[in-house]
């Protein structure tokens, strides 16, 4: 049994600006009012208490409005902010019960949440209990709200806007006696439906609920008769609850199974254009996509491709693609295949220049090719790492990371270091004979348990070429590199 | 019709190197020694092109080292290093002026990875060299790379080892030894543009 409060904020859009925390806080005691362009005039779209006590009604041409109230402050309406808000709202309204779905009744200005309480009445002592605190909390944050709680949203509806209490309660299966007496306009008819009826002289609910349907649904359309089972709970009215927001997904099914490289090359193009459109619409790059190939045979094989930035361009994604498709086995045909973003973060179109090429941009690029061949990890930037031991003296870092600050300081030493291997040198008491520079002392990282130490020194030999010798402390030697 | 007076040799020669390589960056030619430059046509190691560097490992690494490390500083991009084993030691590279946050280093499992990631590389604006270390080259690996090179405006440094049978591709093809005494013996085989020569340097 569903029981579904229906929260009605008549005063949304300017309790909005005027809450106490937001810019205009000060004006909620003060007449005012939104302005938006309806075809050429400026006009009300939304007005607070005091400007309505002063004559300001939504649908008022502005200079009417600022005549009959000389202090009015306007602002310009937002529609898009109020929408975002609104769920914003219905969002916090989950503290009742998860299932909240901001009201979207497509009656102008009409801005409510619809929550479901069935499971989650009793969390709060009772209904009656959870409407209260409903009320005082909203009312708290500075809304002006009605509520209404019933066993179909159309029968809570009716009770927010119609309702003789600011928050009233309909018992389950009461609807039909309680409900008859409201008036038409409490179906969610449009208003020149609800004007025809009274005109006929149905002005009640009750007066429609004995009618014949087969002339009213001639006279009117079915909408008279889907409101009227919607509210005794006849017909299902399911409410949609905030989804969570979905990964980007394009699907691509064939009507003959394809098998060809090309074509599956195709087909992936096609795909990454597609949801590159979806991703552009929300303002996000893919960060890691993953290719899913349904065969004839009922297999399914996945390909997953990761960049370093948030990419969006089809062409480059195809690349990347293509070098792991070699693996992709076709068998009998592939019948289908879907293209997700499992990860993606938000990317900002930018606009190039007409004449030169983007400069900054194909860097990230390449390092994305080169990952995806050689492998994660493979590319990388040198970092100073705090030890004076050689073969410890350099780690990696990712590519893309910062710049380290500083390098190393100059301490002599060749760019190409291999394993130490064993050498014969020909010395007196460990200083070897010929040209050598040195001693150069390094011992051993005691507080890492490691023991002994190192001699070094700089070789020239008869030929010219310099070695990177040490000796250790148990007197042999070994090379460890060369110098250029 | 008066015909048109006759361009100076300068002007055509601007002429013919702007139509040869229309991608080739704007700044001239890097100086390396003194002694060598003036045999070099553009008064320097030609940019945007591909270099061969054949020697023992040390001497070519440093000399490749600080061509990179002189390119990277004046052009403000990274470097790129394709090394074939996992013997290269950024401290060392640093002191022959490539400091850390000029290079990276990508690792290959073979030849034709390191060929293939030298010409995706090649193509990159964004890179000032790119050093490869390759065990031989043939004609058309070699014009490819050479291809990218000037497409992408970066320039490629091919590094041979010293018995490497390496076909010439590149725009020259140098010889280093290490002589007594810390000088570099360099020679230069092949130029395209300028006459072989042979110095005696000191880095």
């Amino acid at each position: 049994m569903t029981r579904i409060v229906a929260l009605w904020l008549p005063l949304f859009a300017t309790d909005r600006l005027t809450r106490p925390g937001k810019a205009l806080a000060d004006w909620r005691d003060q007449p005012l009012a939104t302005f938006g362009r309806d075809g050429g005039a400026l006009r009300v779209v939304a007005a607070n208490a005091p400007a309505r006590g002063a004559g300001v009604v939504p649908g008022l041409p502005a200079a009417d409005a600022t005549a009959l109230c000389p202090g009015l402050k306007g602002v310009a309406a937002e529609p898009e902010a109020e929408v975002a808000a609104l769920a914003a709202l219905a969002e916090w309204c989950q503290r009742w019960s998860p299932w909240t779905a901001p009201a979207v009744t497509g009656l102008e200005g009409d801005h409510g949440v619809w929550i479901e309480v069935a499971g989650s009445a009793h969390l709060f002592g009772g209904e009656r209990a959870l409407l209260d605190d409903m009320a005082a909390r909203l009312g708290g944050l500075g809304f002006t709200l009605r509520a209404g709680l019933a066993d179909t949203p159309g029968a809570a509806w009716a009770l927010a806007r119609f309702g003789a209490e600011r928050t009233g309660l309909l018992p389950e299966g009461a609807a039909r006696q309680l409900l008859g007496a409201f008036p038409v306009a409490a179906l969610r008819l449009p208003p020149a439906m609800v004007e025809t009826l009274r005109r006929l002289g149905l002005r009640r609910i009750a007066d429609l609920l004995g009618l014949p349907r087969a002339p009213l649904a001639a006279r009117f359309g079915p909408l008279v008769a889907q409101r009227l089972d919607q509210l005794l709970g006849r017909r299902p009215e399911p409410l949609s609850p905030r989804p969570p927001a979905e990964k980007p997904l394009a699907r691509l099914a064939f009507a003959e199974p394809i098998g060809r490289d090309a074509d599956v090359a195709a087909a992936t193009l096609a795909l990454l254009a597609d949801l590159a459109g979806q991703m552009e619409r929300r303002g996000l790059g893919a960060r890691r996509l993953t290719l899913k190939v349904f065969r004839v045979d009922g297999t399914v094989l996945g390909q997953s491709v990761g960049t370093s930035r948030p990419v969006r361009d089809p062409a480059h994604l195809a690349r990347l693609f293509a070098e792991g498709r070699a693996g992709l086995d076709a068998g009998f045909g592939i019948e289908a295949m879907t293209l997700a973003a499992d990860s993606a973060d938000p990317l900002v179109g930018e606009q190039g220049d007409i004449e030169t090429r983007p400069r900054g941009t194909t860097l990230p690029l390449l390092l994305d090719r080169l990952t995806r061949r050689l492998g994660e990890g493979a590319v990388f930037r040198p970092r100073p790492l705090a030890s004076h031991w050689p073969e410890r003296r350099s780690g990696r870092a990712p590519p893309l990371a910062p710049a380290p600050a500083a390098g190393w300081p100059p301490a002599g030493r060749p760019p190409r270091l291999s394993p130490p291997r064993p050498v014969v040198v020909s010395e007196s008491d460990g200083v070897p004979s010929g040209r050598a520079e040195g001693p150069e002392r390094l011992a051993a990282e005691w507080w890492r348990g490691k023991r002994g130490h190192r001699d070094y020194w700089r070789i020239e030999d008869e030929s010219g070429r310099r070695f990177w010798l040490f000796r250790d402390e148990t007197g042999d030697w070994f090379r460890h590199g060369e110098f250029p | 019709m008066a015909s048109p007076a006759p361009l100076p040799l300068a002007a055509l020669r601007a002429r013919l190197r702007a139509l040869e390589r229309p991608h080739a960056s704007a700044v001239p030619a890097l100086p390396l020694f003194a002694e060598i430059d003036a045999a070099l046509p553009g008064g320097g190691l030609a940019l945007g092109c591909l270099h061969q560097l054949i020697g023992a490992d040390a001497a070519a690494t440093g000399l490749a080292a600080l061509i990179a490390g002189r390119l990277a500083a004046r052009l403000e991009r990274p470097a790129l290093w394709l090394p074939a084993a996992k013997d290269l030691y950024p401290p060392g590279l640093a002191e022959w002026g490539l400091p850390p946050r000029r290079l990276l280093i990508a690792e290959t499992a073979g030849q034709a990875d390191r060929l293939w990631a030298m010409e995706e590389a090649l193509r990159c604006p964004d890179l000032a060299c790119v050093v490869g270390e390759l065990a031989g080259l043939d004609l058309i690996a070699g014009r490819r790379l050479q291809l990218a090179a000037e497409a992408g405006g970066v320039t490629g440094l091919a590094l041979h080892p010293q018995r490497s049978t390496a076909a010439n591709a590149g725009t020259t093809r140098w010889r280093v030894a290490a002589r007594p005494g810390g000088l570099w013996r360099l020679t230069l085989e092949r130029c395209r543009g300028g006459m072989p020569g042979d110095w005696e340097v000191r880095p």
